[in-house]
């Protein structure tokens, strides 16, 4: 026993040791990212692949096979950086602070839908259902909830009454927030929410249904599935063996590097608001004097320590001296202080909700609807989004301006602004430009008016409004205080009250500190792996289909084997060929390939549940193991005793059941308890054919928390107590088996 | 009781038995005799049909046993059978080994089986071992338990075969006593044997197994005092006499000490008196021929033993050997130990013979 616990500690000093091993590396840029210094790393195929190669043709390449092993590797230090859609590096570096995904993207991948390549039928729909869901701005909510609110959930969506059919919809669940699994083990995410939107248009019924990437074609291929939903681009390889649709969806590829060795434009801290409210609980916050920011500390943390400072660059500078934590200001102003500080990171929750307005003279109903029209029409057509894109999430300093033509003899609108809050309204190349300026100049312009702009202090803009001298105000959050003396449009952008921090600098840490963080570490991949979600659940769920599958193949298994033993030994040449020659066959060939060629070709078409397809590809393939295995227990039982048997009278059943088999038994049963530990074990595979074993799950897991060491090693420690256990019950059989073993009574005698 | 007509059994192309035809009856113990490879086994295995006949009828108390629609093994629980490998089933406990097929063929109850069993246990000598397992006797204890188990399904004839080749001599004799006392009871018995002077002793029957068949058939007395026939005569000759070529200069000693101990312990002859052949042999050997004869010579050698007499008899051949031999050298050293430990020494043909 206390030479266990030593192998044990010696194995975690090991895991503890390799966490901390690594020297300092090149800072990493875009620029010198194109050099054979440089291993960048996807999953082959992707479109991320062929985008690094065409972009960094000096670059080496590395591949990974799935998302997490490849953010893992970064996180790790195993390669420099790893290239997908920036998305989802995004959500990777959230939950990592180890790692960050640079400013730039380097391609986009157009999101497709595919159906069999023969099933245009399908296709032609996709097709016509993506263009509706675009045109009526469905796509944009659907993408607003899924990429950028905190909690997405499935939307309730109305079930068709009298569904024709079902779609069968197939997916490997390990993209969020594409495709994932979420509390309770449902599949969900923007592509799932487009896949059970279209059955519903299609008056149909929905499945979803997870299995491994590899194995997603062929079930188109064979019917086992109507259509692929699975944050997948076409590839020219895949457009040969599947029919792809037209984009549903556009997203930026990104790489994710490591945070020790790229320093981003703007700084990022992701936390939630749990640990927010830790953190500001009592913790010195600056802002602004009269802001909302200031109130909003007073009202939500009143133990905080609040300093109040004429301008918010005052607040900046007491962070940056040290005399404050934190400061609060609105998001584009935060964003702008962390651009251009390198040591000032931006805390990227929204503490609150600050529609931004346009303020019209109150009663000039007229302006305001009109106004109003415009502003919706662009939220429709995208233009409100280029506009973010071009102002708000630019991270440089310079910016792309749009060119909006100018009614020059038109009427003139007067606009009170105040220049001074880049990237809304602030000078840029000597003109009055900015987020809110192009908004009100292109409303202007489909007036057929033209902007005069008046440029004055924030406080005076509402003044102006409301007594002639201006026709609106910009940039103006509207509230209660504020409508009673002017009109307000509908919200054009939210610039939500965000917080700023000095940058972390972890170098410095203590020992202490560092084995603190370490074991803070464990405890929140424990709550991450095991309690959030419930994903214990999830983990004992998929533990029950590993059991319940290894001792359901092992027994089909340890039938098979029998028969084929028996086969085996037959006298007609046909029947023992036929055992002989399937052996062969079935040993040399992979598990893998048997269980795929049963899913996908022998039970192509038939309705039966994956996981009897498991339970009989498993007992068909070690069925021929242990048939061997009982061939050598039989031929080990000495000749001379079967022939005492014979000259005793026995007849052959009993000579097998009371004299081969006790001894065969016995002896091969070491060879027979491996067997099954290592079905168990093999079992692993499964996932391929849409089996959410353990190994399955701790994937499932795995891609929702990123967390690449934990879930391995938590299903690594599970599976060694299952077959621990097994091994222990089954031995305790063993010694029953073992006459040396038993007692050395005779049952229902007396003795002498 | 057992009627046997015409009977062969050939392997592929290899003919090993041809028309045998015997009769056996009732309480006779028959001993089979024979070089090895002459069939012995073959027969008595085809008797309980564990070798099936090539052709010939077995009739056992005038019902025909080898017809295709017999039931084998109603046939087989009469006929009992000992091996040379004991075949002990090594699972099971001694008494278990013996209750197997009572219990479970003559559908007799545990409690029953075992008081028979534990009998019979007794009767061989080991009621102290029936929860011994098979491999924790020694030899002869198996073979023991393994007649006890034969014994337990109480069969009409038992066969064994070599029973006790696969012993050592101390524990050939305990076996040997309980076949014995099984003769003694009336026991129907065949017994494959190369324990001549037991076959002799014990049955009442001998069959000289030879060319294919039964070669002779006839009292112990017969076979092995007056054989008939010539093969027969050879073989009686044979396995009472040692006899080799030996060159004086590079013989080994120890090898014919070895050989001259076993071909002595199977005529059971006792250890003291071998001892004494072995002084002899090597006195004559290494230190009176090579002194007489020189060393370039070879002599042939030859050892026998007479029950009757219960003499053992060296003969020395050579040419040069004559009567002159042993009276020139009566006083040298070498012919006084030699005479020391024979009972006579004397000269005939160019041979020299000593006996013991
Ligand atoms: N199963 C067998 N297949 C082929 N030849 C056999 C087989 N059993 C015995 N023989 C041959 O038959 C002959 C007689 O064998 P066996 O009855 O065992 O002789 P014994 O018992 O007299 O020594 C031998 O030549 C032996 O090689
Ligand atoms: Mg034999």
């Amino acid at each position: 026993m206390k030479y266990r616990i030593l192998c044990l500690a010696a194995v975690a000093a090991l895991v503890l040791l390799s966490g901390c091993s690594g020297g300092t590396k090149q800072e990493i840029t875009y620029e010198n990212l194109n050099s054979s210094d440089i291993t960048l790393s996807v999953t082959q195929g992707t479109a991320a692949d062929f985008a690094v190669s065409e972009k960094f043709p000096d670059t080496k390449i590395q591949y990974y096979s799935t998302i997490p092993d490849g953010c893992a590797a970064v996180k790790a230090g195993k390669t420099d950086g790893y290239s997908f859609d920036k998305v989802v590096l995004e959500y990777y570096a959230k939950k990592n602070p180890e790692t960050v995904v640079i400013d730039e993207s380097i391609g986009i991948v157009d999101i497709c839908a595919a159906v069999a390549k023969e099933n245009t039928g399908l296709c032609d729909k996709v097709n016509a259902f993506i263009t509706q869901l675009r045109a009526d701005g469905t796509l944009k909510e659907m993408e607003e909830r899924w990429l950028n609110s905190e909690n997405p959930q499935m939307p309730e969506l109305e079930k068709p009454q009298n569904p024709v059919g079902t779609l069968r919809i197939v997916t490997e669940a390990l993209t969020e927030p594409f495709t994932y699994y979420a509390d309770g083990g449902n599949i969900t995410g923007f592509d799932i929410e487009f896949g059970t939107r279209l059955a519903y248009a299609m008056n149909m019924d929905v499945s979803v249904e997870s299995m491994t990437f590899e194995a997603l074609v062929p079930a188109l291929q064979t019917g086992k599935a109507d259509i692929i939903l699975n944050d997948l681009n076409e590839t020219p390889e895949r457009g040969e063996n599947a029919l792809f649709t037209e984009p549903y969806f556009t997203v930026d590829i990104g790489i994710l590097v490591g945070a020790d060795r790229y320093t981003p434009a703007i700084s990022k801290l992701s936390l939630s608001k749990a640990e927010i409210d830790g953190r500001l609980k009592n913790a010195a916050v600056g802002a602004m004097t009269g802001t909302r920011g200031s109130t909003y500390i007073e009202d939500n943390y009143p133990n905080a320590q609040l300093m109040q400072f004429d301008s918010m660059g005052d607040a900046v500078a007491a962070l940056q001296s040290g005399k404050v934590d934190y400061a609060i200001c609105g998001m584009t102003k935060s964003l702008n202080y962390a651009k251009a500080n390198d040591d000032i990171s931006y805390i990227d929750y929204p503490l609150t909700e600050e529609g931004l307005a346009i303020a019209v003279k109150k009663g000039n109903t007229d302006l305001q609807n009109k106004i109003n029209k415009c502003i919706e029409e662009y939220r429709k057509n995208g233009v409100l989004d280029d506009m973010k894109k071009r102002w708000i999430d630019e991270t440089s300093n310079v910016y792309e301006t749009a060119d909006i033509p100018i009614h020059l003899d038109g009427e003139v609108l007067r606009v009170a602004v105040a220049a001074n809050a880049e990237p809304l309204c602030f000078v840029y190349n000597n003109k009055i430009s900015g987020h809110d300026c192009e908004l009100i100049e292109r409303i202007a312009y489909d007036l057929g008016m033209r902007v005069g702009y008046q440029d004055m202090s924030f406080s005076a803009e509402i003044a102006a409004v409301q007594s002639g001298k201006a026709d609106v105000a910009l940039s103006v959050v509207p509230t209660e205080e504020r409508k009673k003396s002017v009109d307000f449009t509908e919200v054009y952008f939210n610039n939500p009250q965000t917080l700023i921090t000095r940058k972390a600098n972890n170098e410095n840490m203590s020992f202490v500190e560092k084995v603190t963080a370490f074991f803070e570490d464990i405890k929140e991949s424990f709550i991450g792996t095991f309690i959030t979600e419930h994903r214990w659940k999830l983990i004992l769920n998929g533990l029950g289909v590993t059991i319940a599958l290894s001792v359901a193949a092992f027994i089909f298994a340890t039938l098979w084997g029998a028969v084929l033993c028996m086969m085996g030994k037959s006298k007609k040449r046909f029947i023992n060929g036929f055992a002989r020659i399937y052996m062969r066959i079935v040993q040399g060939t992979p598990l893998l390939v048997i269980l795929m060629l049963l899913y996908f070709v022998v039970f192509k078409g038939v309705d039966i549940p994956a996981l009897a397809v498991a339970i009989i590809g498993f007992g068909l393939y070690d069925g021929a193991g242990l048939a061997g295995i009982f061939k050598t227990g039989i031929d080990s039982v000495d000749r001379g005793q079967i022939e005492a048997a014979e000259a005793i009278g026995f007849q052959k059943f009993d000579i097998f059941k009371k004299i081969v088999f006790p001894q065969a038994a016995n002896h091969v049963f070491g060879l027979y308890k491996g067997a099954f530990v290592s079905l168990t074990k093999a079992t692993s595979i499964v996932g391929y054919i849409a089996i959410q074993d353990l190994t399955k799950v701790s994937d499932i897991i795995r891609s929702r928390t990123y967390d690449a060491f934990f879930p391995i090693i938590t299903t690594a420690v599970i599976y060694f107590i299952v077959t621990y256990i097994l091994i222990t019950l089954l031995s305790a059989a063993q010694q029953r088996l073992d006459p040396k073993k038993r007692k050395r009574t005779l049952k229902g005698v007396e003795a002498r | 009781m057992i009627k046997i007509e015409n009977l062969s059994k050939s392997y592929g192309d290899l003919e090993v038995l041809k028309n045998i035809s015997v009769e056996i009856n009732k309480g006779e113990v028959i001993s089979i005799i024979g070089p090895s490879g002459c069939g012995k086994s073959t027969f008595i295995r085809c008797l309980n049909r564990l070798e099936e006949p090539t052709s010939g009828k077995i009739f056992i108390d005038g019902e025909e046993i080898t017809g295709k629609n017999i039931k084998l093994h109603k046939l087989r629980m009469k006929m009992g059978m000992v091996f040379q490998s004991f075949n002990l089933f090594s699972h099971l406990t001694i008494i278990e080994n013996i209750m197997l097929g009572p219990v479970n063929l003559l559908k007799m109850d545990r409690q029953t089986a075992y008081d028979e069993g534990m009998e019979l246990l007794e009767m061989v000598g080991l009621g102290s071992k029936s929860l011994s397992y098979p491999d924790e006797l020694s030899g002869g204890q198996k073979q023991r338990a393994a007649i006890a188990r034969t014994l337990a399904m109480k069969p009409e004839i038992v066969l064994f075969d070599e029973p006790t080749s696969a012993l050592d001599p101390r524990m050939t004799s305990e076996v040997l006593a309980v076949i014995k006392k099984l003769a003694a009871d009336g026991l129907t018995m065949m017994i494959v044997t190369h324990e001549m002077k037991f076959a002799k002793n014990v049955s009442n029957r001998v069959f000289y197994m030879d060319e294919k068949g039964i070669y002779e058939d006839g009292t112990p007395e017969q076979i092995f005092e007056n054989p008939k026939k010539q093969k027969t005569k050879e073989f009686i000759y044979k396995i009472k006499t040692l006899q080799k070529e030996i060159s004086i200069k590079e013989f080994d000693l120890y090898a014919l000490w070895a050989e001259i101990g076993t071909f002595l312990k199977n005529q059971l002859v006792d250890d003291k008196r071998i001892y004494k052949m072995s002084l002899l042999c090597e006195e004559i050997l290494c230190n009176l021929l090579p002194e007489k004869l020189g060393k370039e010579t070879e002599v042939l050698f030859s050892l026998s033993y007479s029950e009757e007499k219960d003499e053992a008899e060296l003969a020395f051949q050579n040419p040069k050997i004559d009567k002159s031999f042993v009276d020139e050298s009566e006083n040298e050293l070498p012919m006084k130990l030699i005479c020391g430990y024979a009972k006579s020494i004397w000269c005939e043909d160019s041979t020299l013979h000593v006996t013991v």
